[in-house]
């Protein structure tokens, strides 16, 4: 057990006019992640923290925040990685806070459910699956694993200054359905991603890249995008 | 309640690539505002070679110089980074982006040193002939 301090980010908009960090002493165990110790604080401490969480293992995506200034998954960053004390969380930049670390998503949720996230296609279904090849898979890359964290998004200078910019995991989705050759469905997408909130918002910046928990890369999906949606146009 | 929308320009650690990002805005603008200058500066011909010539007496002299390392750094600079901007767009360097951009700054630094040294070394020189620093 080795004691360690954390500065949590605390705002309750009922009570609070502005939001401040308080800080926690804590024994640590050996391979405890940060969502044990938001655990310990909240069900041995101090019952008035909130935050989201539901899987604890990596896969529902509920747990995103701001670790030292990096978005990750609180149910997966392991304390004994981190070297710097006092270790300090945030919640998701870029959206608004409810309470502590619980943000509002629904601008997250409006993004993707503009570029359409499901198969497209009207060609009459054949009597078992849509086969598709190895070759034809692989178009995609890793972009199916993508578990909505929201920690890519969030990252984003271009989704910071504007809301309804479709950002990263939006587009990660549009990618992966656009790239998938059983989908036809590019021309009722490109309205929403050919537009001012859409694609051309990317500078490139790699926040996306460096922050996502599932090693994905929104980055490369939407530079692949920009230039099918320009062969698309020209 | 307060917005907090931007919170992260302050509060998300400025990586490579954000700081990549936000030196390209800046000397972006520069270089802008370098152009609009330039563009006026050389418009002054119209006005009969004795304008022209006063007005680039006034722009030759030492402050200029300096300035000019300046502009330098940012033409180097926005070059450079938009190599590496292309290469992420066009040849898939996302992952080799941060390595990509420190190799490419150790060959932007060389090339400032040399040509910014030179511009430095000039000055001196017209510093030294009794020229004043401010020409107005
Ligand atoms: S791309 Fe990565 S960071 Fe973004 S929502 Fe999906 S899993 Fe989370
Ligand atoms: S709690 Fe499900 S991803 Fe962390």
């Amino acid at each position: 057990m080795a004691k360690r301090t954390f500065k949590i980010f605390r705002f309750n908009p009922e009570t609070d006019e502005k939001p401040s960090y308080k800080t926690y002493e804590i024994d640590v165990q050996p391979a405890w992640t940060i969502l044990d110790v938001l655990n310990e604080i909240k069900w041995f401490q101090d019952g008035t923290l909130t935050y989201r969480r539901s899987c604890r293992h990596g896969i529902c995506g509920s747990c995103a925040m701001m670790v030292n200034g990096i978005n990750n998954l609180a149910c997966e960053l392991q304390i004994a990685t981190m070297k710097k004390d006092p270790i300090v969380i945030d919640p998701l930049p870029g959206f608004e806070i409810y309470k502590d670390l619980a943000v509002n998503m629904d601008p997250f949720y409006e993004a993707l459910k503009r570029v359409k996230p499901w198969l497209i296609n009207n060609d009459p279904a054949p009597s078992r699956e849509r086969l598709q090849s190895q070759e034809e898979f692989a178009l995609m890359g890793n972009s199916i694993a993508c578990i909505l964290c929201a920690a890519c998004t969030s990252s984003c200078p271009s989704f910071w200054t504007d809301g309804e910019y479709l950002g990263p995991a939006a587009l990660l989705k549009a990618f992966r359905y656009t790239f998938d050759t059983r989908d036809h469905g590019l021309d009722q997408r490109i309205e929403a991603l050919d537009n001012k909130h859409g694609l051309w918002r990317c500078h490139k910046i790699t926040n996306c890249f460096t922050a996502c928990p599932k090693n994905l890369n929104p980055t490369e999906a939407i530079s692949k995008l920009q230039k099918r949606i320009v062969e698309e146009k020209l | 309640m307060p917005s907090l929308r931007t919170r992260g320009f302050t509060h998300y650690r400025w990586q490579t690539g954000m700081t990549a990002w936000m030196l390209h805005r800046l000397t972006g603008l520069a270089l802008v505002f370098y152009i609009t200058l330039h563009i006026w500066v050389v418009s002054s011909l119209q006005l009969g070679p004795e304008t022209f010539e006063a007005t680039m007496a006034v722009v030759s002299a030492p402050l200029f110089r300096f300035l000019e390392v300046g502009l330098l750094f940012c033409v180097i600079y926005h070059a450079l980074n938009g190599i590496r901007l292309i290469a992420i767009d066009f040849f898939g360097a996302t992952e080799k982006h941060a390595p990509l951009f420190y190799g490419l700054m150790a060959v932007g630094a060389i090339l400032w040193i040399w040509g910014g040294g030179t511009m430095v070394g000039h000055a001196l020189h017209q510093l030294h002939a009794g020229e004043p620093f401010f020409p107005f």
